[in-house]
This record gives structure tokens, sequence and C-alpha cells, in this order.
């Protein structure tokens, strides 16, 4: 009989075929290696290797240093560059206006207004000499008590022109109509010195006040020199290229209006779009303090719709 | 009935002596956790032969197996700090040399190559041998060595949770508690899986299994 593990024909239990397979037992050699081997693992283990990503970012973090101390001057000069860039164009751009300032462009606008026409007409061929031209007797007393610092030499007319040294008479020849735009205005103060930005001529189109006083007529492009001692800036070539543009585009009666009213509005105001005014844009010297800190301001209470000007109570 | 069968799976299951030896265990854990390293070549000299037979049958590829367990020591050694003895230090690197050996299986499913360590033949062993070669012509080492090559086959067809319970249960002799432990799941599903995995191994192996 045998037993219910094993059977008669060579047949054996499930459990029993496992306890084979549990025989199934390495050399007793196979565990010196395996002790060796294990030994080797456990000093790598203790040596502790770095995470990978470490081993990316280290190379990673060198080159970028390495070039950052490269870049970083290069950097940080571009940067102070273009603020300094930046600073000095808005510098150019931005016109404060002090009252001494906006007396001398009341006082110049006026005097180019009712500059003798013979003096507007600057020709050509004398513009690069300075030319005398005759002023007249007395200016007027607002212009004078204006500017107290600036001292006005009325017998001091300057046209400078790039032509030959041969001076001509002012009042000899017509400039040609594209020559009198570039022709500017500035006072001269006491010591020689230019005391006023140069306006062109053209600008004074836009403000046809009485004029009863002249310091200085020049012209050229040695005149972007702005109003540095009084804070004014204004750049002659901006002027200048926007002259031209009203050259280009006469300016009706029904304009000229407004841009007198608007010309008594921003110079009797405080705001400091003076230069603005003097530029034309009337529509823009109005619509701007609306968005600034002036908002609150008299001028905001202005407005304007084609010919008509309203004020806000 | 064969008498050495039995001591032999019993001695492996988890009894007095088994709770008394976790208890040295943890003495030299925390010997190994102050300091003393060691301290766990004890630990690995006395576990290295279990955790390797555990690790080879779900293999079946000796030189895995070497390697797979010497993984699991290193890791165990790593993480000892964090070995509170919630449970038996053998248990612990069980479950570790058990997850290793899991993940490399997975890796590599599709590539499988048996590598057998010989049968040592003791009284046990070398009394079922006799019995299988007993009628049969063949030598017996081609036999043992075709029958080794069944067993493996079959074991290999088993999917891993059931391999892994018939080789904690049948080959290791853990208590199906103790292989709940280990495999986070149910003592029921301990009983039910092993009792499915037999069933399949019976099928599997008809021609030498009564």
């Amino acid at each position: 009989m045998t037993t219910p593990e094993t059977s008669e024909a060579g047949k054996v239990s499930l459990e029993e075929l496992l306890r084979l397979k549990r025989a199934e037992r390495p050399a007793p050699e196979f565990w010196a290696r395996f002790e060796q081997d294990l030994r080797a693992k456990q000093l790598a283990a203790i040596v502790e290797k770095r995470p990978w990503w470490v081993a990316l970012r280290l190379p990673l973090a060198t080159r970028v240093l390495s070039r950052w101390t490269v870049q970083l001057p290069l950097g940080a000069a571009a940067v102070l560059a273009l603020s300094f860039v930046v600073v000095r164009e808005d510098r150019s751009n931005t016109v404060v206006v002090t009252p001494t300032a906006r007396a001398e462009v009341t006082a110049v606008a006026a005097a180019t207004a009712s500059l003798p026409q013979r003096a507007r007409e600057v020709p050509a061929v004398a513009a690069q000499q300075p030319v005398a031209v005759p002023l007249p007797e007395s200016l007027p007393p607002a212009v004078a008590a204006l500017a107290p610092e600036v001292a006005l030499k009325p017998e001091v007319v300057r046209a400078e022109e790039p032509t030959p040294a041969s001076a001509v008479a002012l009042a000899a020849t017509v400039a040609p109509a594209d020559r009198v735009a570039e022709v500017g205005l500035t006072l001269v103060a006491a010591d020689g010195m230019p005391a006023l930005t140069p306006l062109p001529v053209g600008v004074v189109e836009l403000s046809p006040v009485a004029f009863e006083a002249v310091a200085s007529v020049e012209s050229g492009p040695g005149f972007i020199t702005p109003f540095e001692n009084e804070g004014l800036s204004i750049q002659w070539a901006q002027i200048k290229s926007e002259v031209g543009a009203s050259r280009a585009s006469p300016t009706s009666p029904r304009e000229v209006r407004r841009k007198r009213i608007l010309a008594s509005l921003v110079l009797a105001d405080n705001s400091s779009d003076a230069h603005r005014f003097i530029r034309g844009d009337g529509r823009e010297v109005m619509a701007r303090p609306f968005g600034d800190e002036a908002a609150y301001d008299g001028v905001s209470r202005i407005g304007m719709g084609g010919d008509r000007l309203t004020l806000k109570f | 009935m064969n008498p050495a069968a039995k001591p032999l799976t019993k001695t492996l299951v988890a009894s007095p002596e088994r709770q008394i030896e976790a208890a040295g265990d943890w003495t030299v854990v925390q010997h190994v956790q102050a300091g003393d390293v060691a301290a766990f070549d004890q630990l690995i000299l006395k576990y290295r032969e279990r955790v390797y037979a555990m690790v080879y049958h779900m293999t079946a590829n000796r030189e895995d197996a070497a390697d797979l367990t010497q993984d699991a020591f290193i890791k165990a050694f790593q993480s000892i700090h964090r070995f509170q003895g919630q449970s038996a230090f053998f248990t612990w690197l069980y479950r570790i040399a058990l997850n290793g050996a899991l993940s490399h299986i997975r890796r590599n499913k599709l590539r499988s190559f048996f590598s057998f360590d010989k049968i040592q033949e003791d009284p046990a062993v070398a009394e079922v041998l006799s019995q299988l070669t007993d009628k049969k012509d063949v030598p017996r080492d081609v036999f043992v060595g075709e029958l080794q090559e069944k067993l493996n086959e079959a074991m290999m067809k088993l999917s891993i949770p059931h391999r892994t319970v018939v080789t904690l249960f049948e080959i290791d002799g853990l208590s199906h508690e103790e292989i709940a432990s280990i495999m986070h799941c149910s003592v029921g599903t301990v009983r039910s899986r092993l009792h499915y995995a037999k069933q399949f191994l019976q099928a599997e192996l008809h021609a030498y299994v009564q």
C-alpha cells in the first residue's frame, strides 16, 4: 500500500516536488563570491553617489556662471547705456516751463509775430554771417519785465545761414520760402550767450501776437542747443520738421483763431505744455492733461470740439 | 507518508522560535543603528541563504538572484535607520528583497533565462528522487535535470502573486500571516492564491505528480 503523498508508479506529491525545488541551493564557493561582491557594493553605496540631476546641474551651472562672468558686466553696461539714452531722450522731450522760460516763450512768440518782414525773410546767401537788423526802438514793457535775467540787446540781430562770408543786407533780398522756415529767433543774453531756444519763424505764424521786440535772429543747424540754463529744452530738429509740416498745409483763418485761443489759454495756465502749444498741437495739449496729474487742474475743464471751446465749471 | 517532509516545512513556519529570533534581530539592528556597522554582517550571514532562495525561486536565474539579494541587503543597510522594529527584521528584509525581485521580473518580462543551481541531495530529497526514478530507464542525472526544468517552467507560468505565495509558503516555509504581511494582503487572499497555484502546478506537472 502506498502513502497518500507518494505513488507506487513513480509519482510523488506536489509538496515533494516543491521540496526538490527547495533543495536547489548554490555551492559553498558561490557564497564566497557573493560575499566579495556584496562588500564591493556596500563600499560603493557608502561612497554616496551624486544624483543624476546634480551631475546635470553642475556643468550647466558652471557653464552659466562662466558665461555670466562675461555677460553680466556687458549686460549691466547695456542696461546703463539704455537707461541713459532713455532718460536723455525723455529729458529732451520734456519741457519744464519755469515762469522765466514761459515769459521767454511769450516774448519770443510775440517778437517773432511782429518781426519785420525783412528780418524774417533772411536771404539764403546772407545767413552764414551775423547780420544786423534794425530793431524797433522800444521793447514792450511786458517783454522786458518777463525775463529779468535776460537783458535784451535790441540792436543785435543775427542771421546765420550756411552761405558765403559776404553779408548781404537783409532787406535787400527776399529769401525763398523754404529757407524762411529754417530761420530761428533767439534772445541773446547780456553776456552774449544765447538765452532762449531758437524758434523757427514758422512757429510764430501760429501765434500772431503783437510783437515789439526782437532780440536775435538765428538760423541753421547750429541751433539745436536747448535752453539748458532755464530748464527748457526744445529740439531744433523737431521744431523744424513740424514747422515744415505746418508749412506744407497752410493754416486756415479758423485754425489760426483756434490756436490763438489756445495760446492764451495755455500760457495763462500753469501746466507745462507750452512747448506743445508752440508746436501747434492744440488738441494734444488739451487731451494730454486729462490723463496726467493735471487732470484736476483748470485745463482739464477746457475742452475743444471743432471750433468750439468749452469750459466746465 | 514521508516523515522527513513535514519537519522540514514546519521549521520554517512562524513559531515562538521565530519570535525569539526576531527579538535577537532587533537587538542587532539597534547596534547597527547606533553605528556598529559590522553588526550588520551578522544579519547578512544569517539571512542571505533564505533571501537568495526566495529570489532565486522567483526569478529562476541564479545570477539575477545573487545580484538582487545583494541589492536587497544594501538597501536594507541604507534604510536601517528607518526600521523601527514594528515588524520582524526578517519580514522587513524579505519585503525589500521581494519588491526588488518583482521589479526585476516586471522589467524583464520578455527576457527570461533559466539558470539553475544544483539540487543538493539531502536524505529527504534523495528519497523523493529515488521514488521518481525507480521504474524509469533514464539515468538519474538526466531525469533530475529534466524534472528541474519542468518544475521551474511550471513555476514561471504562474502569475507573479501566485508564484510569490507558492515560493514563500512551500519553499521558504513562511506562515500565511507572514506572507500576508510581506505581500500586503489578507491571509484569506494568501490561502486562495496558494490553493489556485497548487491546482495549476498539479495540472502542469501531472506526469510526475500522482
